[in-house]
């Protein structure tokens, strides 16, 4: 029979793209414990070239902190744990600090295969780079256009799909060879791989066409049926090429490496694991949403019926999607979140300035409502990208309506930082757009990535520290769905406090209620929604008692409607985000 | 409290040390030891310009496998616009011709490539210094002494003139009616931020670089656009230059002074620099200190606002500070370079200024 590892210590480093913060966990009473944890600037750039320095600097955070002693006089990590209670028991090692790989996808039908490639490179951090398509819908793309695109826009990968499994040849032949040809005109030290994840009889043919122009690896057709997709071949072919041609290239990673007692985990994986993790918790019929919204990245991780889904996108964090947003999107998709008016320019400004210094916070009123508008954007479009390959099954209630989520775990130094709870889950709520009951948790920490990378050495350690509240209830919030018109009451709520007390309230549609119940406290909650309205509950009209726990930001009932909807004047809309932002205590 | 600042340098001397490497393999002009300035050629490389591919199998009709009997040209032989690459005679009379000038440089699977002749391009030394090292076909190092300010934001271009102090307080912006004649061929030092009018001046009036406290938000698309290098130190918006650099700007008026602007936030982080050199010789080389710690005494700068443009040393830390927005944070007390006033900034919005 196989014995756990005595492991009692365990330090978790999570090398970001701005920031690398160090998280130690070790047995206190006999249980696991979050101890301390340190965060310093990221020094993978120059002038260090080491990520290990920043992560020195982070652990050094925690011995200033606990007086306990984790590295030498040189700055080597003491490992195993001394008897005199210096070191630590293991190391493991989660990054994002590297850049996301570029993948160039080319395939036959842009809604079949290419839309599976697409699933399978969300799954890391990549940025897709072009996409070349077959498909006449598309637009027609001349073979010097598909090489031209391959030359200009540089990848380090290119994915090729189309053809189901015996199915068509000659095309996907003829995309290899474009692509053969793009990799021909770039200088050999920078020309992309290719990988094959199309027609599986055409493996051996696909090697030969490329010759010795690239180099080739072949996977598990994305679509082995025209209505079978099966992304995980290629998906883990992509981690395997993001961890050796980026995570292992990291400066300074060959050191961690050495010290981890894993391998160097992807940080959106670890997160994933966890997401994954809480929802075997209590395998709720509903899915389990988690968001870790990074400086340069934003990972949208989720669990429905078991299976696991995760989204990353490497153009949209928190500082890096600002300026991209306003240049690329209406600007309105984010100025129209903010409670006062702002000209484009100075947006744009404040926004350049904070990728600038990436590191910084916002301290004016303005600035945050900026980033954290910016913030719902992102999650927006991320969610977007996400929901194309969730299969939510029974959680989805309504097909043009997010499905019924709980918990959802907000990550992210935005979010765990925001100034009042009420700004934290009013951005939840309006990028996330959920129905239903929910509870609402914040990672205040920014453990929930560390403690999915440790669930894999040591999963008693995950589940002892999720369990001691270092995640945060932030809100148990309730949406009823339907239409109706504003002020007209859709929902009667009654709370019953377990330590005393009721509290009946009728909420008109429009409105957001925020009714008191603070963390540590329960209640029983009875919902009688009117006859078109449905809060998760068996069907519309249908209501029903829950049981429900407090939180930071208390019980939130958002009647507002779904799909959210702004007004359009602007001096209208600013007083109503101004007033949900009261609301919520904001 | 162990604190780790990102670090900016803002040195009135030390030992600089640039690479100028070229954007494709080409010739190194240079070598070790020698003396440059600015304007001078140290390398040159031939840029690859257009690309075309040309389907032969598709045009004259044949299968790929039939091209090589019908092809007219060779690889490595140059051919003009129009020329005939291939050509078959029956079922029909059919031509490929060349779409463009150049070289046909490769081909297979019925395809031809054809690349148009390269473009020359010269690397300049933008910079007074001697030649440390070579590395051929690629680039060299430049080592120089003087003064070294790095920028926060810049607007891509280098270049490189005399100083000229225009706004000698630090906090009043740049305005177009300050720019006059005088100006032509120089390196414009303004006090706070820059506008929109002030850019069509120093256009009118052909100078050569802006070093600024900040730039006005409506007139960052125009500054992009300058040919000329623009040098932010603080911030964009209406921000005075900090004390710091402009006492040290104002001490090289009339110096020659080498800009470059270039700036990339993200991956691989370029932050643009002012560098003036100078006769006398610097120490070491200024660089960030890898393991330098926070501590009282150190000069620090805010970096984000409201505290933009503000220079001090710090008294104590850790202190707590409450933000505008209502935030809490972990702060330090900076007695202020111009007013000695005490200020409470959020250690996570300061650098350490060296």
């Amino acid at each position: 029979m196989a014995t756990e590892q005595p492991i009692g210590s365990i330090l978790v480093a999570d090398c970001g793209a701005v920031m690398t913060k160090a998280v130690l966990l070790g047995r206190v009473g006999g249980a696991y414990r979050f101890i301390a944890r340190g965060e310093a600037p990221t020094t993978a750039d120059a002038p260090w070239y080491d990520v290990a320095v920043g992560l020195q600097h982070a652990i050094a955070q925690i011995e200033d902190v606990t007086g306990r002693t984790l590295l030498q006089v040189g700055g080597q990590l003491i490992i195993p744990e001394e008897q005199s209670g210096i070191g630590v028991d293991a190391l493991v090692v989660l990054a994002s600090a590297a850049q996301p790989l570029r993948v160039l996808l080319s395939g036959l039908v842009r809604d079949i295969s290419l839309v599976s490639a697409e699933h399978a490179v969300a799954g890391t951090y990549a940025t897709i780079a072009g996409v070349i398509s077959r498909d006449p819908s598309q637009g027609w793309m001349s073979e010097e256009e598909q090489v031209r695109l391959i030359a200009e826009s540089r990848p380090e990968l290119i994915c090729i799909v189309g053809g189901c499994d015996g199915g068509a040849t000659l095309p996907v032949l003829e995309l290899v060879e474009t692509a053969a040809l793009g990799c021909a005109l770039i200088e050999k030290e920078k020309r992309p791989s290719l990988i094959f994840a199309g027609n599986a009889a055409l493996r051996q043919r696909v090697v030969h066409t490329v010759g010795d122009r690239a180099e080739v690896r072949v996977t598990d057709n994305v679509r082995p049926l025209p209505d079978q997709e099966s992304p995980d071949g290629l998906r883990a072919e992509l981690e395997s090429f993001y961890a050796q041609s980026k995570l292992e290239q990291l400066p300074g990673s060959e050191l961690l490496a050495h010290w981890s007692a894993l391998p160097i985990t992807p940080t959106a994986k670890a997160f994933s694991q966890l997401i994954h993790y809480v929802w075997y918790l209590d395998e709720s019929p509903k899915g389990t949403l988690g968001i870790d919204l990074g400086a340069a990245h934003t990972t949208v991780a989720s669990a429905f019926a078991g299976h696991p889904g995760l989204t990353v996108r490497s153009d949209l964090g928190a500082v890096s999607a600002g300026r991209r947003l306003l240049g690329e999107k209406d600007p309105s998709s984010i100025l129209r979140w903010l409670p006062v008016p702002m000209e484009l320019d100075e947006a744009r400004a404040i926004l350049l300035n904070w990728e600038a210094r990436p590191w910084t916070v916002p301290q004016e009123p303005q600035e945050l409502w900026l980033a954290q508008a910016v913030a719902r954007e992102a999650i927006r479009e991320t969610l977007r990208t996400a929901q194309r390959s969730w299969q939510p099954g029974k959680a989805q209630l309504y097909p043009h309506l997010t499905p019924l989520l709980d918990p959802i775990l907000l990550s992210g130094g935005l979010l765990a930082g925001a100034p009042r709870p009420g700004q934290a889950v009013l951005l939840a709520l309006d990028a996330i757009q959920p129905i239903g009951i929910s509870t609402v948790l914040l990672d205040l920490h920014g453990l929930a990535p560390a403690l999915g990378g440790v669930a894999r050495l040591k999963p008693l350690a995950a589940v002892e520290i999720l369990d001691s509240g270092c995640i945060v209830n932030l809100a148990t919030v309730v949406t009823p769905v339907g239409e109706a018109r504003k002020g007209e009451v859709v929902l009667r709520v009654r709370v019953q406090y377990e330590q005393g007390g009721m509290l009946d309230v009728e909420v008109p549609y429009g409105s957001l209620e925020v009714l008191p119940l603070p963390p540590g406290q329960e209640a029983v909650l009875e919902l009688r929604p009117r006859g078109r309205f449905d809060v998760g509950l068996g069907g519309s009209g249908k209501g029903g008692r829950r049981r429900v726990r407090g939180g930071l930001a208390g019980l939130i009932i958002d009647a507002r409607g779904r799909p959210l909807e702004l007004p359009q004047e602007p001096s209208r809309r600013q007083k109503q985000i101004q007033q949900w932002l009261w609301d919520v205590g904001g | 409290m162990k604190v780790y600042l990102p670090q900016t340098i803002a040195t009135p001397l030390t030992v600089i040390q640039r690479e100028r490497v070229l954007p494709v393999a080409g010739e190194i002009l240079v070598r070790e030891g020698e003396r440059v300035e600015p304007i001078q050629v140290i390398g040159q490389a031939n840029l690859p310009m257009d690309r075309r591919v040309v389907n032969v199998a598709r045009v004259l009709g044949l299968s790929p496998a039939a091209v090589g009997k019908a092809l007219k040209v060779k690889s490595g032989q140059k051919v003009k616009r129009g020329q005939v690459l291939a050509a078959v005679r029956w079922p029909n009379k059919r031509v490929c011709r060349a779409p463009i000038d150049g070289v046909v440089t490769d081909g297979g699977g019925g395809w031809l490539l054809i690349e148009a002749p390269p473009q020359e391009f010269e690397l300049r030394a933008n910079l007074y210094g001697t030649i440390s090292r070579v590395v051929a076909g690629w680039g060299v190092v430049i080592r120089t002494h003087g003064a070294l300010i790095q920028g926060a934001w810049g607007n891509g271009k280098e270049g490189s003139g005399v100083l000229k102090v225009l706004i000698k307080e630090r906090d009043k912006p740049l305005r177009g009616r300050s720019i006059d004649a005088t100006c032509r061929g120089t390196v414009l030092i303004g006090g706070g931020w820059l506008d929109k009018d002030a850019l069509e001046k120093a256009v009118e009036m052909q100078v050569r670089g802006i070093i600024t406290g900040g730039l006005s938000p409506d007139a960052l698309t125009a500054a992009e656009e300058m040919a000329f290098p623009i040098v932010v130190t603080e911030a964009l918006g209406d921000v005075p230059m900090c004390p710091r650099i402009h006492h040290l700007l104002m001490a090289h008026d009339g110096r020659e002074a080498t800009l470059d602007a270039r700036f990339r936030t993200g991956w691989e982080v370029v932050r643009p620099e002012v560098i003036v050199p100078l006769p006398a010789e610097g120490a070491a080389e200024a660089l960030p200190d890898a393991n330098l710690e926070l501590k009282v005494g150190d000069v620090v700068r805010g970096v984000r606002a409201p505290y933009l443009g503000i220079t001090g040393v710090v008294v104590a830390f850790p202190s707590w500070a409450r933000t505008a927005s209502g935030a809490q944070m972990a702060a330090a007390r900076v007695k202020r370079d111009d007013d000695e006033q005490i200020m409470t900034i959020p250690l996570v919005n300061l650098e350490i200024l060296r």
